[in-house]
């Protein structure tokens, strides 16, 4: 996949981020009135669960001693319905994602670009458009029901800044100054003090839009990769080197050499503990696709999770690809959606094998959609509305909003939002999550909310 | 500039104060010091990276926060960056010929990263690991091929020991 297609803001904004999420304050700025992450300054420990094997990075306040008690207090309680966002970074292109394929308008917009009509399936709902060929996979869930589409999703005055658009996806408002993600503004109502899995992120960092203001939420990536190899150490010796990490993590007298001890006697009961995954991972129901990213292998765990009844509700995670295609775009966009909707595809398999599906409901989302007319270097640049998927055997599976169409463009030449990203929280809120939007998004008496849950 | 920079290096709380914990670039350059090894791979800027330092890319503008550096999952890449940096002179088993000595052993692995300054605690640590090895080894093969073994061993927990974490 190509790494260079993408904006300068973009790969700025993505390594700010970052250190943002790990470090929580002092921030270059790359833009006036650039808005912090949400979550950002929240304080991180580590925690691993002894029940579940799990070791996580715990975000907010709270005592980590309780949480054994709070996690397994929750996981015993009646199962709640969860939500997974899953974020395509970068600003994915609507108008590939689902294209007009015979609209002529939409060829003069895109020469080189425009798909061909035989390329992608036919999206039942609005024969005007094809799904992109790499979105097969969500073709075939949508044609089973399970999936509701909204072609064209936004916001009014849309923000064309990779940085402060996704912020406001994350914050569930337009406002730069808000703090919290509008999924952990949700668990701050409706979740517990001591059970940080009800945020999950799926990442080596906190998403956004779990951050809380209250309630602890956790981060893990891979729990079976925590292992401790050495070049040239086998056998016996390497069991007998393994059994000395945890005594040279012995307590020191001096302050910073008894901090590194104690990272390293920590290190090693973790190690303890995650051993029953190490180098083996998750036995899965159904086959995941096989690539170096490791998306599905996480979505696969995910799985695993749920069904070993972890008490998550909100889980985040980011998909693989850049979708900020200013240049290269055929193949960039082709890559990243071919290994997300097949991974997104299995996901939802494994989930019917477990006998979960009718508790998980994903919505995937990108900041923006992209410029109905193409640049001159094989790409596309900042849009306005974007393409959004609710996938699960609970989604409604009827489109949400239309496609606006390539003719009634906005001022900058974008496409014109049919539906309000607000309004689809709301809707998720209370039709999913059964908690009043009015408590967690922003002006939510103002928005419709569309019926996206069956 | 210039005389910043000296007055820093010349100030004896930079010799004699209390310890600090070791920066992951410091602690990456210091190894590859020790074993006399250049910047030949890209692969450090990722293992720094994992291990909590993206260099020009601090963790805050007020400068490094020295107790942030190490939790499990920043400890595990330290481990992976000493792996990283012994590897290519790991010693094969079925070739080297070690002594099957606990102290020497040890002695050996300390000459291989520079003769570091250990604790009396984490020494005797190390060389009750390299006497239980040896004791493993309960036939012919085992006595010829663990003393390498142990050796690579040696190599590993001392480069990520806390007393190599910190200075």
């Amino acid at each position: 996949m190509s790494s260079c297609h993408h904006c300068d803001e973009f790969s700025r904004a993505s390594l700010v981020r970052r250190t943002a999420a790990e470090a929580g304050r002092g921030l270059p700025a790359i833009e006036p009135g650039m808005p912090l992450p949400a979550g950002t300054g929240l304080d991180r420990r580590a925690f691993v669960t002894r029940t579940f094997g799990l070791a996580l990075s715990v975000y907010g306040i709270g005592k980590l001693g309780l949480f054994e008690e709070g996690i397994a207090r929750a996981a015993s309680g009646p199962a709640q319905p969860v939500l997974v966002s899953v974020f395509l970074p970068g600003g994915a292109d609507a108008l590939s994602v689902l294209y007009p394929a015979l609209d002529s308008n939409y060829r003069q917009l895109r020469p080189t670009l425009a798909l061909d009509a035989a390329a992608g399936p036919v999206f039942s709902e609005d024969t005007r458009l094809h799904w992109h060929p790499s979105l097969q996979p969500l073709a075939s869930l949508h044609g089973e029901g399970k999936v509701s589409v909204l072609p064209a999703v936004g916001y009014t005055h849309p923000d064309q800044s990779h940085f402060t658009s996704r912020h406001f996806w994350e914050v569930g408002a337009t406002d730069a100054r808000l703090s919290s993600g509008w999924m952990g503004r949700y668990l701050d109502h409706a979740g517990s003090m001591d059970n940080p899995l009800q945020g999950l992120s799926l990442d080596y960092q906190l998403q956004p839009a779990l951050a809380s203001t209250k309630v602890p939420v956790a981060s893990v990536a891979a729990p079976e990769e925590y292992s401790f190899w050495a070049p040239g150490v086998w056998g016996d010796v390497e069991q007998r080197m393994l059994e000395s990490l945890g005594p040279l993590g012995s307590r020191r007298k001096d302050p910073f050499l008894n901090q590194a001890a104690q990272a390293a006697a920590q290190s090693d009961r973790l190690r303890r503990q995650l051993a029953p995954f190490a180098g083996q991972g998750y036995g899965t129901p159904v086959p995941y696709p096989e690539v170096e990213d490791s998306f599905p292998h996480q979505l696969a765990g995910l799985a695993a999770m749920l069904a070993a009844s972890l008490p998550l509700r909100c889980v985040a995670i980011t998909a693989p690809g850049e979708y900020d295609t200013h240049s290269d775009q055929p193949q960039a966009l082709a890559d990243g959606l071919d290994v997300t909707a097949r991974s997104l595809l299995a996901f939802q398999r494994d989930l019917e094998a477990r006998g979960l599906a009718d508790r998980v409901l994903t919505l995937v989302w990108s900041e923006f959609g992209r410029r109905a007319e193409e640049n001159g270097s094989d790409g596309t640049d900042h849009g306005a509305a974007g393409s959004a998927f609710l996938i699960g055997t609970r989604a409604r599976g009827q489109m949400v909003g239309e496609f606006p169409g390539v003719d009634n463009l906005d001022e900058d030449g974008n496409l014109k939002a049919t539906a309000d990203f607000r309004g689809v929280y709301c809707s998720l809120l209370e039709q999913w999550l059964n908690e009043d939007a009015t408590a967690v998004i922003p002006g939510a008496g103002s928005f419709s909310r569309p019926v996206l849950v069956k | 500039m210039r005389q910043v920079v000296e007055a820093i290096l010349r100030h004896p709380a930079l010799y004699l104060g209390p310890r600090m914990v070791k920066s992951p670039a410091v602690y990456t350059a210091g190894l590859l010091r020790a074993l006399r090894r250049g910047i030949d791979t890209e692969a450090w800027t990722w293992l720094m990276s994992l291990a909590g330092q993206q260099l020009f890319y601090p963790p805050n503008v007020a400068g490094w926060d020295d107790s942030r550096w190490l939790d499990t999952a920043t400890y595990r890449a330290r481990w992976l960056i000493a792996s990283q940096a012994i590897e290519k002179r790991a010693l094969k088993s079925d070739k080297a010929k070690l002594p099957d000595d606990a102290a020497k052993l040890l002695a050996r692995a300390e000459g291989f990263l520079g003769r570091p300054v250990l604790t009396g605690q984490t020494h005797s640590e190390l060389k009750r690991f390299a006497r239980r090895a040896l004791d493993d080894a309960n036939a012919k093969w085992k006595k010829e091929q663990y003393p390498a073994l142990i050796e690579n061993a040696l190599r590993q927990l001392m480069a990520s020991s806390p007393d190599l974490q910190t200075c």
